[in-house]
């Protein structure tokens, strides 16, 4: 068996991306961590075949009824015709799905970020906490519709307005969960660390974030299924490109087969950046999925 | 909580701590590893008196607290990490013991994939490792079923007379307590006091067959006895 002595790379000196496969390549010896992935990506697609059905008798339903001769297109296409105006708009809608895309790993960023610096300065100090969290909680309370005109008057029509609507909506689940999952660290395991000579900077780095991190990515699934959203949403309220910029127009010349068009874009996105941030997760976190938990997916 | 407790542990020794559950064990260990300050009294560590404790000691809790997102190597590193030791030097320090302590083999195993036997022995590999002279043990197989406890007590005993440091051992089992101790602390319930200190008469290395001699059912009854006194019997676990 190797041992971490015969790594020739120290790991501390390694770039960054060596570090990290290394870690990944620790993480599980050989090909069992490949057979794990192999694994999960099987369950998933058993998992597809019952969704696959259930979006189909949907669609089934909406084409019979939608094609009915009472039904006006205009009101209610069908999804063929949504389909179509999907196709012929393709070029138009990747374009625009772009800029939202940008907005969105921005916005998404930026929440991540303050998100976790909210969470662990109240994690830190108790009389931080009681000061802030009443705060977050109140920023919550706010109706992000009536507030998304204002911030488009004062952050612009481009990008800057959007990300923070999509930080806004996004940044509040990721403080709450990482904030838990920090408090809910074993008392007994502080205890241990304390009695080794560790301080709190050294406990949280080295035991209570990793321990955080299944919480955190909680938060994280929760926020990215809201970022597109939000972005969807800043982009409505006043921009100039963008699917909900997009939306918004088709919806105004009453193309409602293109509006259902971009929706099924929007959608689609959202769904991949969940199940981009699941995959994450997998890679991330060995340990907690192979303790014998369930995915959540 | 705790009154009037003095308490020894020579260079190399194995003393136990046995009392009923509540009378503050586990918060002697705590002000011993320097958790807590007690408040009023010292202790001497090295022969300083009241000196800082923390990552000085080495420290055992019931659970065996791996992180399970380490391998069971980094795990065993963990307290030299954290005193500073290079990463690379402390595994070198941990492949060498997890040879002695059987876990060979086992060094990149997840904490997940090893027995609670393997966990308890890669905790303790942590504790010792971290420690140094002194390692206080709290209720450490307690959880355990009582075959992997016997096998481990052995196990223990191996290790201890190997190593020679000192160890601070806190049980509420009395036949555990004799077993490996030199000497046998009793503790009364709430507040805890100590009761009675005996020395263990019996050669080493150690049998369980050992606990029936005559002469140990004497010390055994006292212990019994002393543990007992203003409690009530059934708080103390007498195992057979």
């Amino acid at each position: 068996m190797k041992t971490k002595e015969a790594d020739p790379v120290p790991d501390l000196l390694a770039p960054k991306e060596h570090r990290q496969t290394a870690a990944l390549r620790r993480a599980q010896p050989d090909g069992k961590r490949a057979a794990a992935l192999l694994g999960w990506l099987r369950q998933i697609g058993s998992r597809a075949v019952p969704a696959l059905v259930g979006f189909g008798a949907v669609i089934a339903v909406w084409q019979w009824y939608a094609a009915q001769p009472s039904i006006d297109p205009q009101l209610l296409p069908t999804p063929v015709a949504v389909w179509r105006d999907l196709a012929a708009e393709r070029g138009l809608l990747w374009q625009q799905t772009l800029v939202t895309l940008e907005e969105t790993l921005v916005g998404f960023g930026a929440a991540l970020a303050a998100g976790i610096f909210f969470a662990t300065v109240i994690d830190f100090s108790p009389w931080l906490r009681r000061a802030i969290y009443p705060l977050l909680v109140t920023s919550q309370t706010i109706p992000i519709i009536t507030l998304a005109p204002l911030l488009v008057l004062w952050f612009g029509f481009g990008l800057a307005s959007k990300v923070v609507v999509i930080a806004l909506i996004c940044f509040f689940p990721i403080v709450v969960a990482l904030a838990d999952g920090l408090r809910s660290t074993d008392p007994e395991l502080v205890k241990l660390y304390r009695t080794f000579g560790a301080g709190r900077l050294r406990l949280y780095w080295s035991v209570r974030l990793p321990g955080a991190l299944p919480a955190l990515f909680s938060g994280i699934r929760i926020a990215v299924s809201y970022s597109v959203i939000g972005a969807i949403f800043g982009e409505y309220v006043g921009a100039s490109a963008g699917l909900g910029y997009f939306i918004e127009l088709k919806q105004h010349s009453f193309a409602t087969a293109a509006e259902m068009a971009a929706i099924l874009v929007t959608a689609a996105l959202s769904i991949m950046l969940f199940l981009l941030v699941a995959l994450i997760e997998r890679l991330a976190l060995p340990w907690y999925y192979q303790e014998g938990r369930q995915d959540s997916l | 909580m705790l009154s009037d407790i003095t308490l020894s542990v020579a260079a190399g020794e194995f003393v136990t701590l046995v009392g009923p559950s509540g009378c503050g064990k586990s918060t002697l260990l705590s002000i011993i590893a320097g958790l807590e300050e007690p408040s009023s009294g010292s202790i001497t560590l090295n022969g300083q008196v009241n000196i800082r404790r923390l990552g000085q000691v080495g420290y055992m809790p019931q659970r065996d607290l791996l992180l399970p997102w380490r391998s069971a190597l980094d795990n065993a590193i963990a307290g030299l990490e954290i005193q500073g030791v290079s990463r690379r030097a402390a595994r070198r320090q941990a492949q060498a013991l997890f040879a002695e302590f059987g876990l060979a083999g086992f060094s990149q195993s997840y904490p997940f994939e090893l027995s609670g036997g393997m966990r308890q022995r890669v905790a303790f590999a942590r504790t010792v490792l971290a420690g140094g002279k002194l390692v206080l043990l709290d209720e450490p197989f307690g959880a355990l079923d009582a075959l992997t406890r016997a096998a481990l007590q052995r196990w223990l005993l191996g290790i201890w007379e190997q190593l020679g440091m000192a160890c601070l051992f806190v049980t509420h089992d009395i036949d555990e307590a004799l077993l490996l101790a030199d000497r046998v602390y009793g503790l009364s319930p709430r507040p805890g006091q100590v009761r009675i200190e005996r020395r263990v008469p019996l050669p080493r290395p150690r049998t369980p067959a050992m606990l029936l001699q005559s002469e140990l059912l004497e010390v055994k009854r006292e212990l019994a006895g002393a543990l007992a006194e203003g409690g009530s019997l059934n708080e103390v676990r007498q195992g057979t």
